[in-house]
């Protein structure tokens, strides 16, 4: 920034600070009195998410693990 | 003699999920781990919306990981010549003894610098410092790591400019900067839905790369710089920005040092020269730079690029000059010093610096001659750390007191200009982590003990004395503390038990501590016992945080400096730093020329790079992410290929001075011409057995890399990666590799 007027700079981290007071609340375990609160806020403001996985993070059941002693018999089996 | 116990959860039957901090990379992303009946079935996001979209698909591997059959699970011994890769079964109880009396020898008949350390962030690691607390008290300085030229060196480095290391104001920043960085859905998750989050709020992006990356494709400006002149394309934006009068006048007045010096330096540097250098537009540059100046908060994200360069000091440092000068340090939308967690000791303060003597910090090699992330820094920035952050040793991503890598491989193969004679690897296949494989190679064969602590059986593991099985983060409870680059504090619960034989960093140093006879200073029983030892200053055992909290954020705070000052020498920003100079290095950055393509050697290779299925060397035996990548590949320009008769798909040789390895061919346009791509870290597990260290020396990028001293950098000793001269041609598969591998499968 070239220059950010004092008045900017604290209103700026005042607005900062709040969000960051509240952020203990969205991250702790409490879900009632002002931590379900934060929560609740949180929850609306965050990016909408909805219950199914994202494919790309599925791995097939069926991929065999990759262990020691396949290399040149594997190899020389698949007909190299 | 008495050991140790490991961590057993509480519920071994049943159903059980907890929350956990994935170590598969180095990120440390928060999600839920499930086990049944002790076994991990399940990793899934987060509960919590806000960090519910920091998962990767390494993440959700960890069941296959974590189970792996050849997961290793009992102390190994070695009974064949080094390297052979015979082994007998032995018990934990035996190897620390063993390893102990070994350690002792080498030590008597050498003294405590004659043994080393290599370790990273990740896979068995979460040493609570108690890595460098052992060594300490035994006398040795020379612990390094991975983050030597990855994190670690760019935290070191920053301190000498302002006396701490910054975190981008992710949530704020309207404007940022990456350097050949380019975090992706799969790699540095978190960072890229930061990225994306701003993205969206219009926040504009700059992306300097030889690449047509998947960042530089969202870029407002994409700079197509040649490799490795990052350090003369800033120059050309602090030139311009000086010229432009765009910086902060305000603060560079009251708190920078060195202005006038710096605007010398930057008149060296006109456009017209950067342009040629960089091989970019003139006016491109300049329009990048007045979009990073003026933006209401800007930032420079942490990128490893610049961490691997001749001229790396000066990269990183006119990272750190142009956040100053713009006025973005410590401001809302910059880039933050969150400094620490009132409620955590830190790693620095368990380590206990104080307890090895200056004459020994001094034989840690680098020292004195590449001292930018060495002990001799760390100590001329004590007294300002004390007075701005409260404590004279701060080590920030592990990286701030390190021994140099290239050095201490160096003394450990040929002796100069000691011997050192012990060597530990913990969760680090050191061989090929660092330039000139073949060096680390003839070090390791030179040893009188090599321990490696491992999950799986690596190429580094292969060459050691003893193997040991370490744990895994479904086993164990951990408070993750970023290494002190954030005050943030996250929980990982232990959900499973770790194999009966296996050790976690925490018991390996702490038994190895009482079989050498210092065991008064490990006092704690239990891994838990360290963490309510470090949580002790927030009133807060560590049963207490679990049961409130799974993540600690401290509430921000910005501009801290105008009350503490900076921890520097001058207590202000140094533009021109008085710690490079009073070392007799140039106090102000500089470009310095890569050693240039040849008719022998016409393309510019850059390595290092990492893939998404894998974390530096890891994971080529986990199905699920080999199937994804299951061979490595060069990235070669359309045209370059033609050239040189390359198929896409076909193998190929690369060729530097110094080594070569073989890949397919990956034909893209989006490959600056004359460039060439290597991934980082490649072997084939699967060929364990039957190709010399499963394929060590085949693929692996650090073959290519030379470290001797006209390639390093001169204040830290780093290698140059990103853009180093090489030739390429056709040839046949190499010898020995299996059917994934060779596409049959």
């Amino acid at each position: 920034m070239a220059e950010r007027s004092e008045l900017s700079h604290r209103l700026l981290e005042l607005k900062s600070s709040m969000m960051g007071r509240l952020a203990p609340r969205i991250l702790s375990r409490k879900t009632t009195g002002v931590d379900g609160l934060a929560k609740k806020l949180a929850a609306k403001a965050a990016p909408e998410t909805d219950d199914t996985i994202d494919p790309e993070l599925l791995h097939p059941d069926d991929v065999p693990e990759i262990v020691s002693g396949h290399g040149v018999d594997a190899a020389d089996e698949a007909g190299r | 003699m008495t050991m140790t116990e490991p961590t057993r959860p509480a519920s071994p039957t049943g159903t059980r999920t907890g929350y956990s901090v994935c170590t598969i990379c180095d990120i440390g992303c928060q999600l839920r781990t499930t086990t049944e009946d002790g076994v991990v079935t399940k990793v899934e996001q987060h509960d919590n919306p806000l960090l519910a979209k920091n998962i990767c698909y390494k993440g959700t591997a960890a069941p296959q990981i974590h189970n792996h059959p050849e997961r290793l699970r009992v102390p190994l011994k070695r009974v064949g010549e080094r390297g052979e890769d015979r082994w007998e079964e032995i018990s934990y109880e035996q190897a620390i003894v063993e390893i102990a009396e070994r350690l002792r020898t080498v030590i008597d008949t050498h003294g405590p610098e004659a043994f080393a350390v290599s370790t990273s962030g990740w896979n068995t690691q979460t040493t609570h410092g108690l890595d460098r607390r052992f060594m300490n008290l035994l006398g040795s300085p020379n612990w390094t790591s991975g983050v030597s030229l990855c994190a670690g060196n760019t935290a070191a480095v920053s301190r000498l400019t302002y006396g701490w290391y910054t975190m981008p104001d992710f949530d704020n920043m309207n404007c940022f900067v990456l350097l050949g960085h380019n975090p992706r859905k799969h790699s540095w998750t978190p960072i890229h839905n930061w990225l994306e989050s701003a993205r969206a709020r219009g926040a504009t992006s700059i992306v300097v790369d030889p690449r047509v990356s998947e960042q530089a494709e969202k870029a407002t400006i994409h700079l197509q710089i040649k490799a490795g002149t990052d350090a003369a394309l800033l120059l050309g934006w602090v030139k311009v920005i000086i010229d432009e009068e765009l910086y902060d006048k305000k603060f560079v007045e009251e708190w920078c040092v060195g202005f006038e010096d710096l605007k010398r330096r930057a008149d060296e540097y006109p456009l017209a020269r950067v342009a040629e250098i960089c091989g970019v537009d003139a006016e491109l540059i300049a329009r990048a730079a007045r979009m990073y100046a003026t933006a209401d908060g800007a930032a420079i994200p942490w990128t490893p690029i610049t961490d691997m360069q001749i001229d790396s000091t000066s990269s990183i440092r006119l990272q750190c000059i142009l956040r100053a000068i713009t006025g973005n340090l410590d401001a809302v939308g910059g880039e933050r010093f969150h400094g620490l967690n009132p409620g955590y000791r830190t790693e620095a303060e368990l380590q206990l610096h104080d307890e090895i003597s200056p004459e020994q910090r001094a034989k840690q090699m680098g020292y004195s001659t590449h001292p930018a992330y060495t002990y001799r820094t760390a100590e001329i920035l004590r007294p300002h750390m004390k007075r701005v952050w409260g404590r004279e040793w701060i080590d920030m991503v592990m990286g701030c007191h390190m021994a140099n890598p290239s050095e201490m491989f160096r003394a450990m193969a040929d002796g100069d200009p000691y011997p050192i004679k012990a060597f530990f690897a913990l969760g680090n296949n050191s061989l090929m982590s660092y330039p000139n494989q073949h060096q680390i190679l003839r070090a390791m064969l030179n040893q009188d003990l090599i321990v490696a602590h491992e999950i799986f059986m690596t190429p580094t593991a292969m060459l050691a004395d003893y193997v040991m099985p370490g744990d895994v983060f479904s086993e164990r409870n951990h408070i993750a503390d970023s290494w002190s680059w954030t005050s943030n504090l996250t929980l990982n619960e232990a959900v499973a038990a770790p194999p009966e034989q296996a050790s976690s960093s925490f018991r390996f140093w702490t038994d190895l501590a009482h079989e050498m006879g210092f065991g008064e200073r490990f006092p704690w029983q239990s891994l838990e016992e360290v963490i309510d030892y470090r949580l002790e200053p927030s009133g807060r055992t560590f049963e207490e945080f679990r049961a409130t909290q799974y993540l600690d954020v401290q509430p921000p705070k910005y501009r801290k400096y105008r009350k503490t000052g900076f921890a520097t020498p001058s207590g202000k920003v140094e533009l021109s730093c008085s710690i490079l100079g009073d070392l007799g290095f140039d106090p102000l950055p500089y470009h310095r020329p890569a050693p240039a393509p040849s008719p022998e050697f016409p393309y510019r290779v850059f390595s290092g790079v990492r893939e998404d299925p894998f974390f530096q060397t890891g994971q080529r035996n986990i199905g699920v992410l080999r199937r994804r990548v299951p061979s490595p590949h060069f990235f070669v320009h359309p045209d370059d290929a033609a050239a040189e008769g390359l198929v896409d798909g076909e193998w190929a040789r690369l060729e530097t001075a110094h080594g070569e390895v073989r890949m397919k061919v990956s034909i893209q346009d989006s490959i600056r011409q004359g460039h060439i791509r290597v991934p980082h870290g490649w072997w084939y597990p699967e060929t364990r057995g039957e190709v010399d260290l499963a394929g060590a020396f085949v693929s692996s990028d650090a073959v290519l890399t030379a470290d001797s001293d006209d390639v390093l950098d001169y204040e830290q000793g780093i290698p140059h990666f990103k853009g180093y001269p090489g030739r390429i041609s056709p040839c046949e598969a190499p010898e020995g590799m299996s059917a994934i591998t060779l596409g049959d499968e």
